[in-house]
């Protein structure tokens, strides 16, 4: 180990190299604190041994000198004293000497000593490169997580459909890089058009993989009978499969148990364009909020368990009947629930009186200022659940 | 011999190396006068600090061969200069000059028995 030897009087420091070099160790020697000094401003040198009293800088300053330095390595530092500083040991030791030895030395009380110090900078050198290894593992599953909340991200909808007499708008923000929320808009045909928002138990990588599997099975595709929509072949035909037999299947598909007891809530809707009639399932979810035109604020009735709890569920279908200039919000409780620095809850009561309050701007400006209002409400600008919403707007064009 | 030094210390702590017991004596005789001559500038400047700080070198040095009667006379006038005290600051000086003539010819002795 590379050892640096202060003291001023050349046979104790030549003695001392003398010693430290046959038991195998690398010496740097020192006439006095400032030489050490320089030495130590450009090397990093494990163990320091000290003399207290010497000309220019003693051992004492030196001492300080080595523990205000933002070193990346601890540096062990024994003191050399002679009996007349004895007394004063406790004032090298709080200066941040580590250890002491007494002058004229013994050479197995010096190897004694030195052997602890090696010690602790061993332990100290593992610690250190377990730190490493731990910093680099931690940036490898950070680097891990940002590509698969990318990866996550890119499943929300990118461009929302364009439907005559109607308004899309969404926002999403993760508490954690993964989410346990998604949401989607599918456009079935021209006349119908899908929306839901699940929120799956937990957060981090196993809530967000469901809320992926949620996305990826929550699919309709022309020609292919999927969750959502049945495919006949003869007669090439699609049929929108009722959202209360989608979240029954859902139910059946994603019990709690089988999913390391992680369950989800999911409110999921088909609108009929043309009819202006939205068919909804809330299961264990926020009621759906309908905001009118003239103000009129109603929750949704409707309410069932949550998708996962108990099989053969049989979830209750809702219809309400949409009129233009109506909004409906489906969201997460991550939103009533956000809680602010007092542990206070948003509720129910701050998101309708904003909705109500944002009712005459664009749907997506207002759900862009309940999100800024979550954000202020919540501790460092961060809410601790994942927060989304989904809205719709019947227009006349 | 052993009231100057304790050879048998002195011989255990370097290990039988006389090479080295030769290259610290050397240093010894080139060091010691300078210090020593320190010392008495202190004295002659009434000035305790380069006194006492030269006698903690001497000590340091004369430590290193097991001499115990050097080391306590360099602790004394050491302590003398720390305190401040001036009274007996110049016999107690000049015991340690002798005390170093006295080891350094000691040393000087010890070193003949090898080479002899």
């Amino acid at each position: 180990m590379k050892i640096l030897v202060v003291e001023d009087e050349r046979i104790t420091r030549r003695s001392i190299q003398r010693h430290l070099e046959k038991w195998g160790h690398e010496v740097i020697t020192a006439e006095d604190g400032m030489v050490a000094w320089s030495i130590l401003k450009e090397q990093d040198i494990p163990v320091v041994i000290t003399d207290w009293v010497m000309p220019r800088m003693d051992g004492l300053v030196l001492v300080r000198k080595i523990r205000s330095k933002n070193n990346d390595h601890y540096t062990y530092i024994i003191l050399l004293t002679s009996k007349s500083e004895k007394v004063d040991i406790v004032e090298g030791m709080e200066a941040g000497a580590d250890d002491f030895l007494s002058k004229p030395f013994d050479q197995n009380e010096l190897h004694v000593r030195l052997r602890a110090g090696i010690r602790i900078i061993e332990l100290e050198q593992n610690l250190e490169q377990r730190n490493r290894e731990i910093l680099a593992a931690n940036t490898r599953m950070k680097n891990d997580l940002d590509a698969a909340a990318t990866l996550q991200q890119s499943l929300l909808p990118t461009s929302l459909p364009k439907i005559a007499c109607l308004n899309v708008a969404w926002a999403y923000h993760p508490c954690d890089e993964l989410a346990g929320d998604i949401l989607n808009v599918i456009p079935f045909d021209e006349q119908h058009i899908g929306v839901y928002v699940a929120d799956v138990s937990g957060h981090g990588v196993p809530a967000a993989l469901l809320s992926v599997t949620i996305n990826k099975i929550m699919d309709a595709e022309k020609g292919r009978t999927t969750l959502l929509m049945n495919h006949d072949a003869e007669k090439d035909e699609e049929k929108i499969i009722a959202p209360a037999e989608v979240i029954a299947k859902l139910n059946d598909q994603f019990q709690m148990e089988k999913f390391n007891h992680r369950y989800f809530t999911i409110c999921y809707g088909v609108l009929n364009t043309a009819t202006l009639e939205f068919q909804y399932v809330p299961a264990g979810h926020p009621p759906i909020i309908k905001l009118s035109k003239d103000g009129a604020l109603e929750q949704l009735p409707g309410r069932n368990v949550a998708v996962g709890w108990f099989p053969g569920t049989v979830y209750e279908q809702h219809v309400v009947q949409l009129k233009i200039g109506d909004r409906l919000y489906l969201y997460s409780d991550g939103i009533p629930e956000a809680m602010n620095d007092d542990l206070e809850l948003f509720t129910d009561n701050r998101l309708l009186k904003l909705l109500l309050k944002t009712r005459k701007e664009s749907l997506e400006q207002g759900i862009t200022k309940l999100i800024h209002a979550i954000l202020k409400w919540s501790p460092s600008g961060q809410p601790k659940d994942d927060v989304s919403i989904l809205a719709i707007e019947i227009t006349n064009t | 011999m052993n009231d100057i030094i304790n050879k048998e210390e002195l011989l255990g702590e370097l290990d039988g190396d006389w090479e080295f017991l030769e290259e610290s004596v050397e240093m010894l005789m080139e060091d010691a006068p300078n210090l020593l001559a320190e010392i008495k500038n202190g004295l002659a400047g009434n000035d305790t600090e380069m006194i006492w700080k030269n006698a903690h070198s001497v000590k340091s040095m004369v430590g290193n061969f097991s001499a115990k009667r050097a080391f306590d006379a360099a602790y004394h006038v050491e302590g003398l200069g720390r305190k401040g005290v001036a009274g007996e600051m110049d016999i107690a000086i000049a015991s340690l000059e002798s005390e170093v003539d006295l080891l350094i010819e000691a040393l000087t002795d010890l070193l003949k028995t090898k080479q002899s």
